[in-house]
């Protein structure tokens, strides 16, 4: 029965090309954007689901409770995989890896480059994440010192071909042997690598490993037997910190605690101090409330012209059924039409997807790969599918139940077709798209307005012509001193320090003992601090309060350290005379603090953080050897022409490792990467929603037009002028628009509010901005009548007596 | 075929009630050619939905073929329709989508009727109807003559014993007028009961019997006199 209607329901979209072409496209927008949120979803929701016994792989996160502060990490110190494997039965392999934070200058006969993405691993490694060796074995892979474990895509760039276990790969300090060759893993993986080197072997009793448990630094996974519950696990810890950590906690007085979280959880629950970046599920729930908004928009449209067209056919209806059709007859005829139409959107919705993600930048634009890979996805496919029909139905629904309704009687009318009675509700519906896309419109433009906050806004230092060289391999870090005195000795720099991050990117955390005002007591607080050199604060141009800076003369003074603190850190002391305050940290097996140190300055807040965090309290310690990453204030006049006399001092100096400076300005802004391809994709989905609203609004002006065709006819001959039955339609659409925008306000405010709440600095929500939107929207609208009614007008001079017959 | 007696038809808009048919008694036997006439708004229409089962009546009595209407059920009702009852209307009604092919066989096809049998049926109307060469086209490529033709055809296409036609040459001019009433008239020569509803005295010509309304009354009924030649 519904096969019999397939040719007919083609021949009549074909017949009504325009009316078609409108819905097809209109639809597929809709799709096309559902398909691209059902694939960005999907990849964000099967992150690391792609391990073999994925849901017995839990890493190991460390809670330190110290003094008043609990600190989770999502790393623990070396020792953790080998004893809580030899302490649990329960636990069937362990591993631990390090993600080496730079990108590494490998060299190969054929090719040299810089490749990001390597990770340190023991030789259980394996045991634990069972990778597919396209070369080599798994047992032995990671077994020696000194081997490697390329991925194939590396393996191919470097060398053409697989076929290269045992042959060498260097880096600019060490030989490497390749041990095997893996699958590339999929990108939604959390802890992601193109390449996995051996881990030294250095062997240690476990009390030299215990020690290493109130560190953090590695990434411990354990994979736990059948049937064994994490809870189980953490429940039974006290054991295993009774006997590795207890000497060491009571005299710190500290506890520690671990928590097992299943490696599916990490992308979306990496919030932990020292986490890899991970995904955010309110943007998810945002991008996929969008795409399913932009959906019901392209529904609402579809049911609009269908609606006006299913007027057109009441006395098609009527007529079938004097010849002897049901009610479910003309039922099933508009749903297998809308369902067709839906079908040939869903198609040309495939085709927008793969032009959006192999042509368009619409992926990088995200920072993802996603790809319409149907035959490999079944999923995808049903859901298409699913949703294709879903649609149709839902789009065809109405229309096919209002024409069921017409009468037989409606056959022997001469009425043209068109009635007010179905007029509600399509007002209703627009009324929903102009609220939808004035909230998208108001809400995407504070986005970027805070992006911009983001950018221009006083971070505490300047960032401006501050240009960051890395120091990575051991053969640089031993001529750290030569090179920063090389680079001062450049004219066109201004001046140069260290730093043990990049500035504006993180601290470190650690436990301090503070001297408090006016008391003999010490106290305890776990504080933000970060290694610099002198120089510093003038590099970076963080204005000093009080004190005095660090000079090269610290440095050689080792009995006790020089601090400086931030202003926000005198207010948390609530220290009168913050000179002279002295702070102890280091602490060593009986809890006793290892340096000690004394306040020389006081310098301004500045943002060491992201901008998600507030000012915190914060030590300024000085120090070498952690510190190495190189601050150049370069000349704002010359920036060329410097940084090609920096890079002549680095390579006379360490000529085997390539020069790789960044801006900090730009470095930062990465830091914002996601928030910025937020809004990207916030412009993109506006874009989108806003022309499916205008076409929308275009197919009620025209069915309120052709209602009024009789009305306009009859002004028309009386002498109304063009202007006067503009205004006559628009009056009556007028009130769609305002209760679409009376609606669309307050939503735009409270979602605006909500997404800013993820910011420590906000900027303000103008009412102006909104009253504009409003203004624009009424023009927008103003125009679209206009643009109706005159073409009504004038054809209506031509046929105003035929249509008043 | 058809008995009417004090038949009654009330129409109730915001209060005002209208009387649309009065008290109407008619009898239409089988084999006969009535038509209708009377003045914009006299009812015509509203008795000829009647006679057709499209709409309800509220007082009297309406025995079709030896059935009480009021006694059927709208699923009857449907079927009478479906096998018996023919329409032709001043607007042709065709639908705009389907060839004059797929809109003669539509009848059929609500009949249940096989494809290869329509086929069949179809070529025989085509012929009748003399649209054979234009089987495939669309109702807009159609003169407003061939579409009535289409539209005679398929009101025949179930062979009904009955035809109610709804002013057929309304929208036609005289030469085309004149075919679409000789076909009407050819029917019912060969036994099919054919009730009109007209403006044209022309048209009633046709006809054995003129039925007058007037203001929802049957005013006058007389037998047309046909000349002998």
């Amino acid at each position: 029965m519904l096969l019999s209607k397939l040719p007919y329901a083609f021949r009549s979209l074909y017949r009504h090309k325009l009316y078609t072409l409108l819905n097809v496209s209109g639809l597929a927008i809709g799709l096309a954007v559902s398909l691209l949120v059902a694939l960005y979803l999907q990849a964000e929701f099967t992150y690391d689901k792609h391990w073999e016994d994925h849901d017995r792989i839990y890493r190991v996160n460390a809670e330190f409770h110290l003094g008043n502060n609990v600190d989770v990490y999502g790393g623990t110190g070396y020792g953790a995989a080998s004893l809580l494997q030899d302490y649990y039965a329960e636990i069937e392999q362990a591993t631990h890896l390090l993600h080496i934070e730079n990108s590494i200058y490998f060299k190969s006969d054929s090719l040299r480059d810089y490749v990001e993405d390597v990770v340190i691993a023991d030789s259980n490694f394996f045991k634990v994440f069972r990778l597919n060796f396209l070369q080599g074995n798994s047992n032995q892979a990671l077994s020696e010192p000194r081997s490697i474990v390329l991925s194939e895509s590396f393996a191919l760039q470097y060398f053409g071909s697989l076929d290269i276990v045992g042959k060498y790969i260097s880096t600019s300090n060490f030989e490497y042997k390749i041990a095997g060759v893996v699958e590339d893993l999929p990108e939604n993986s959390h802890h992601y690598f193109k390449a996995l080197i051996s881990e030294p072997h250095i062997p240690r009793d476990s009390s030299d490993l215990s020690l290493t448990l109130w560190q953090v630094g590695f990434y411990t996974f354990v994979k736990l037997k059948e049937g064994v519950e994490e809870s189980f696990i953490e429940a039974k810890f006290d054991g295993f910190f009774d006997r590795y950590m207890e000497p060491l906690a009571d005299a710190v007085q500290g506890r520690y605690y671990i928590d097992l979280q299943p490696i599916s959880k990490l992308h979306f629950y990496s919030n932990k101090s020292y986490d890899r970046p991970g995904g955010r599920l309110v943007y998810v729930y945002g991008f996929a409330g969008i795409g399913l908004l932009i959906l019901i928009l392209a529904i609402i449209n579809y049911i609009n012209m269908a609606t006006a067209r299913s007027l057109r056919r009441i006395r098609e209806a009527a007529m079938r059924k004097v010849l002897g059709a049901d009610g479910l007859e003309i039922r099933l005829m508009i749903l297998v039409e809308s369902v067709l139409v839906s079908l040939l959107a869903l198609l040309l919705a495939f085709a927008m997807v793969e032009v959006a993600t192999q042509i368009l930048p619409f992926n990088s634009a995200i920072g993802k790969s996603l790809s319409l890979n149907l035959s490999a996805n079944p999923f995808l496919v049903l859901f298409s599918l699913g949703l294709a029909i879903l649609v149709g139905v839902l789009s065809g629904l109405y229309p096919a139940i209002n024409l069921a309704k017409v009468s037989p009687l409606d056959a022997f009318s001469n009425k043209k077709g068109l009635q007010r009675g179905d007029y509600l509700p399509r007002k209703v519906l627009v009324a929903f798209q102009v609220s939808v896309s004035v909230a998208v419109v108001i809400t995407a433009f504070f986005m970027y307005r805070q992006m911009e906050f983001i950018k221009n806004r006083n971070l505490g230092f300047n960032a401006d012509q501050v240009v960051l060289v890395s120091i990575q391999d051991t053969s640089s870090i031993q001529k750290i001193d030569q090179i920063t005195r090389a680079f001062r000795r450049s004219a066109y720099v201004e001046s140069v320090s260290l730093g043990a991050s990049v500035t504006g990117s993180g601290t470190y955390r650690s436990l301090f003992e503070v001297e408090q005002e006016g008391l003999s007591e010490y106290r305890r607080e776990s504080l933000n601090y970060l290694a610099v050199g002198p120089d510093y604060l003038k590099t970076m141009e963080i204005p000093l309060l009080l004190g005095r800076a660090f000079d090269e003369q610290d440095l050689e003074d080792s009995l006790e350290e020089r601090l400086i603190v931030n202003q926000a850190m005198v207010d948390f002391m609530q220290w009168k005379n913050p000179l002279g305050k002295r702070i102890r940290r280091g602490f060593d097996e009986e809890g006793q603090a290892q340096i000690s140190g004394r306040v020389i300055g006081v310098c301004g807040n500045f943002n060491a953080q992201s901008l998600h965090a507030q000012m915190a309290p914060l030590v300024l310690t000085l120090n070498r050897e952690t510190a190495r990453v190189i601050h150049l204030k370069i000349d704002r006049q010359q920036v060329y022409v410097a940084l090609d006399d920096i890079e002549r001092r680095w390579t006379s100096l360490v000529p085997q490792v390539p020069f790789q400076f960044s801006f900090l300005r730009k470095d930062l802004l990465e830091m914002y990467q996601e928030e910025l391809r937020q809004s990207k994709l916030i412009l993109y989905l506006t874009i989108v929603a806003i022309i499916i609203s205008i076409l929308g609004f275009v197919g009620l002006a025209s069915f309120t037009t052709g209602l009024r065709t009789r009305e306009i006819a009859i002004r028309n001959v009386l002498g109304a002028g063009s202007w006067d039955l503009v205004n006559l339609i628009f009056k009556e659409l007028l009130w769609v628009i305002l209760i679409g925008v009376l609606i669309a306000v307050p939503l735009a405010v409270v979602l605006t509010r909500w997404w800013l709440l993820n910011f420590a600095f906000r900027t303000n929500i103008e009412p102006s901005v909104i009253v504009l939107t409003v203004i624009i929207t009424l023009i927008i609208g103003y125009g679209i009548v206009a643009l109706h009614s005159f073409t009504v007008a004038r054809r209506n001079s031509i046929h105003s007596l035929e249509n008043l017959r | 075929m058809i008995r009417i007696h004090n038949l009654s038809k009330v129409y109730r808009a915001q209060g005002v009630e209208t009387r649309a048919l009065n008290e109407i008694n008619l009898r239409v036997h089988k084999g006969e050619f009535v038509s209708i006439m009377g003045p914009s708004g006299c009812g015509k229409t509203t008795l000829l939905n009647i006679l057709g089962l499209l709409d309800d009546y509220d007082e009297g009595l309406f025995v079709y073929r030896d059935q009480d209407v009021h006694q059927l059920s709208e699923k009857q009702k449907l079927q009478i329709r479906k096998e018996q009852i023919g329409f032709v209307f001043q607007n042709f009604n065709l639908i705009d989508d389907l060839t004059v092919a797929e809109n003669i066989a539509l009848p059929l096809h609500y009949l249940g009727v096989s494809s290869a049998e329509r086929q069949e049926k179809v070529m025989q109307i085509l012929d009748r109807i003399s649209m054979g060469h234009r089987r495939d086209f669309f109702p807009n490529q159609l003169s407003g003559g061939q579409q009535q033709r289409v539209a005679v055809g398929r009101a025949i296409i179930t062979d009904p014993a009955l035809i109610l036609a709804d002013e057929p040459t309304g929208n036609l001019d005289s030469a085309q007028g004149k075919e679409i009433m000789e076909m009407l008239s050819g029917l019912n020569d060969k036994g099919t009961t054919v009730v009109m509803v007209t403006h044209s005295s022309h048209d009633a010509s046709y006809s054995q019997r003129i039925v007058r309304l007037l203001d929802g009354s049957i005013v006058s009924e007389k037998k047309v006199l046909h000349a002998p030649f």
